[in-house]
């Protein structure tokens, strides 16, 4: 009986460090079922803004990427095809996060990036949306509420599937691959 | 909230947000509290990487507007979770993190004094026997000695 409980309390002790070393890893998003935190955001190719107020209605894939992030690369023609394939029927935003301008621009044109592209200068879009690192991708649903996130390139089934999910206007599972996210970890000067 | 610098890619740094003396030591406290989430163990105040630069700007911001404490933390729980806070709160499951040390502590040394009892309430092992004077060894030293006197 004694060791019975020993072992309890172990079994315990080891499921309590289990949780909390896997918890940092989830995927889940706490902003999941919530509304989208507002953003406005000067484009690079043209001289306005997008705002996540001109897109309600309209279903919304909002991509944060780096030019310096390699994952990102991978995607980054899933999303411009993504783009030409739904047209004006689902919104691309994609929001550049601790990048330069040149670096962003030269990125843009060479994977021929066409929908909304803009910078996030001071960081402050990242932290509203609790960014980890890029690429992550939200899913927002034309009431602007948050149906998904995915964190790692998107493949075009994995796209396919998260617009399918809301335009049927349904809460996705998180997924993604956390292995291939590049975390804002660089040190700042 | 959230709103993205006034020109698309422009490199300048944004600019600092500028506290009092007491705005700065509230602000000190908040980021002390909130873990860099790229970081190992590391708070936001500690941490140089660009997400946490991104987030003490955002502290900034927040006490500059009059936030509290209290709300500029719900703000980062609300996006990131509760683990974005370095001490869990001290309440519900949360408990157990803040009770769970001492409760091993002294079930340790619960644990040590039953043994050690125990050990202490034992009988001292039985001492060696004397060497017999019967052994080989010792008669054929015997019969040596017979043998050269």
């Amino acid at each position: 009986m004694k060791r019975l409980l020993v072992v309890l309390v172990l079994a315990g002790v080891l499921a309590l460090f289990v949780y909390a070393l896997s918890r940092e890893q989830t995927l889940a998003s706490p902003l999941v079922g919530k509304p989208a935190p507002a953003f406005s955001m000067p484009l690079f190719a043209a001289d306005s803004t997008v705002t996540l107020e001109k897109l309600r209605g309209t279903p919304v894939v909002l991509n944060f990427w780096a030019s310096w992030c390699l994952s990102c690369r991978d995607e980054a023609k899933v999303l411009e095809a993504g783009w030409q394939r739904y047209g004006d029927d689902v919104a691309f935003v994609g929001i550049a996060v601790n990048d330069e301008d040149r670096p962003a621009k030269d990125f843009i044109a060479q994977y021929g990036k066409t929908y909304h592209l803009g910078s996030d200068v001071d960081g402050s879009v990242a932290v509203d949306y609790g960014l980890y690192g890029v690429p992550e991708t939200f899913f927002i649903g034309p009431d602007g509420t948050i149906l998904s996130r995915y964190i790692g390139p998107l493949t075009t089934a994995d796209l396919d599937q998260r617009i399918a999910e809301l335009e049927a206007g349904v809460t996705g599972e998180a997924g993604g691959d956390p292995s291939r996210v590049q975390p804002l970890s660089i040190e700042g000067p | 909230m959230g709103t993205a610098a006034p020109a698309a890619g422009a490199d300048e740094p944004p600019p600092p947000v500028v506290l009092t003396p007491a705005q700065e030591k509230l602000a000190a406290e908040i980021e002390s509290m909130l873990k860099c989430p790229v970081c190992r163990s590391q708070s936001v105040r500690t941490s140089r990487s660009f997400m946490a630069e991104d987030m003490s700007r955002r502290v900034r911001q927040m006490v500059a507007e009059g936030k509290s404490k209290e709300e500029i933390r719900d703000y980062f729980v609300a996006r990131y979770g509760d683990y974005i806070v370095l001490a869990p709160r001290k309440e519900g499951f949360a408990w157990t993190v803040w009770l769970l040390p001492f409760a091993l502590v002294l079930g340790g040394a619960v644990t040590i004094v039953a043994v050690a009892r125990r050990w202490k309430g034992r009988p001292p092992p039985a001492a060696p026997p004397p060497p017999s004077s019967t052994s080989t060894w010792m008669q054929r030293l015997e019969r040596e000695l017979e043998e050269t006197e």
